[in-house]
């Protein structure tokens, strides 16, 4: 990270700054426990525990699917902001129901949004803070004045029946927020943000078949090849380290300090890599919300489920000034910062 | 009882590199524990903070043995109970 980065104004001169109006999250309802794992692979309640901080995870039912989730997130959402309206819905995911089309605009259709703008992000785990940077975009560009924003994934979907390593991190469900049009001193205005990616990590965390690279070669995908894959021990350290030095560089950016924030809600990915990212930043990891006891990874769903838990839980209280941040397969990362509005979460 | 320097690199290793405390033995190396060069230099600057000791580019490499490195920084003043 550059020392002398240039501290950019956000929103931009003349920009209009995205305000976050509304919050909601949906887990489907099966509950798979660490012991029905442990039951048909080779680990345990107590090893899962240890190393994830998992104690269970919601998982789709057969015949349901990521959209499925995300009407129900984004229901919340627009209940939460007390509307019915939205110019733009932008849908963070990597599990979509289709390779094609984009699940949002089915999304939108079925939500009754019709005719809005509607598109699919794909950042992995970061999905939900590029959704949110894409959001507030659309409304400082003018595109739009009122954004919804959803995180959705069924990781169950893709993930190898076989390897108790990702099998026992992952968890499906969706989150959403509101964005309107506002001033950039408002309770709830987004900003500044970081983003970033380096791709020549961009195999440490794969589903390696089913897109162009493989079906060019017109012979059959290998047996598993179709599942999700992650460097465990690669990913471990690169999510701590780029996850700590993007809260730094948009802190830079905001010209504040890890002293003026309250709450730190970053991807939950595994609590010992929430706990290293407080342990990096020397911040107490009190201040940082954690519901992956209940939840596990939710990929692009973990920052607004955890948002929507420290909300109902008295956690994150209008007022507070909270950073968010994320890191993912891409690699990608973000953060941003808000000062936390007077909302209810659904 | 302080921990000794291999227990304080053992700590470093668990907590941000992803590295089981079993693994973290004598014999060892970096790369055997999935640290690559970039890892090495990351490990490093976390050691530098922990210890208080700078590791030279040529003093760890993904090759050296855990036990090398608690070598180098027990060498170079790195407080613990060996």
């Amino acid at each position: 990270m550059n020392a002398t980065a240039r501290v950019l104004p956000f929103p931009g001169p003349g920009g209009t700054a995205a305000v976050l109006t509304g919050l909601g999250a949906w887990v489907p309802p099966r509950v798979l426990s660490n012991a029905e794992i442990a039951s048909r692979l080779d680990t345990s309640d107590e090893w899962i525990r240890a190393r994830t901080g998992i104690h269970q995870r919601h998982i789709v039912d057969p015949g349901m699917s990521t959209s499925d989730l995300a009407v129900e997130a984004g229901q919340r959402a627009l209940k939460s902001a007390d509307t019915d309206r939205v110019d733009a819905l932008v849908l963070a995911t990597t599990t979509p129901d289709r390779p094609c089309p984009a699940t949002a605009p089915d999304v939108a259709y079925r939500m009754g949004l019709e005719r809005c703008a509607a598109y699919d992000v794909n950042a992995v785990c970061t999905g939900f803070l590029y959704g949110l940077a894409s959001g507030a975009g659309l409304i400082a560009a003018g595109v739009a004045e009122q954004v919804l924003v959803i995180g959705a994934d069924t990781f169950s979907t893709i993930l190898d029946p076989d390897c108790r390593n990702t099998a026992a991190i992952f968890g499906d469900g969706a989150g959403a927020v509101v964005l309107r049009a506002g001033s950039a001193h408002e309770p709830g205005a987004l900003g500044p943000f970081d983003l970033g990616s380096d791709g020549r990590d961009a195999d440490l965390i794969m589903v390696p078949s089913g897109g162009s690279r493989q079906r060019s070669t017109v012979t059959p995908a290998p047996a598993g090849s179709e599942y999700f894959t992650m460097a465990g021990k690669a990913v471990f350290r690169k999510a701590i380290f780029q996850m700590a030095g993007s809260a730094q560089a948009v802190l830079r950016k905001a010209g504040i300090g890890l002293h003026d924030v309250d709450r730190f809600v970053i991807h939950q990915a595994n609590v010992r890599i929430i706990n290293g990212v407080a342990d990096m930043l020397g911040v107490p990891v009190g201040r940082f919300v954690r519901n992956i006891d209940r939840f596990g990874n939710t990929a692009a769903a973990s920052v607004p489920l955890a948002l929507t838990s420290a909300t109902e839980s008295g956690e994150l209280r209008a007022g507070q000034r909270v950073l968010l941040g994320a890191f993912g397969g891409g690699l990608t990362w973000g953060s941003t910062v808000l000062r936390w509005p007077d909302i209810e979460a659904m | 009882m302080s921990p000794t320097v291999l227990q304080r690199l053992s700590g470093i290793l668990v907590s941000y590199f992803g590295v089981e405390e079993h693994e973290v033995t004598p014999d060892a190396t970096f790369a055997s524990l999935d640290l690559d060069s970039l890892a090495i230099v990351e490990f490093a600057m976390v050691a530098e903070k922990e210890f208080g000791v700078v590791l030279g580019e040529d003093e760890v490499s993904p090759r050296a043995r855990i036990g090398d490195a608690v070598a180098v920084l027990t060498a170079k003043g790195a407080a613990g109970n060996d």
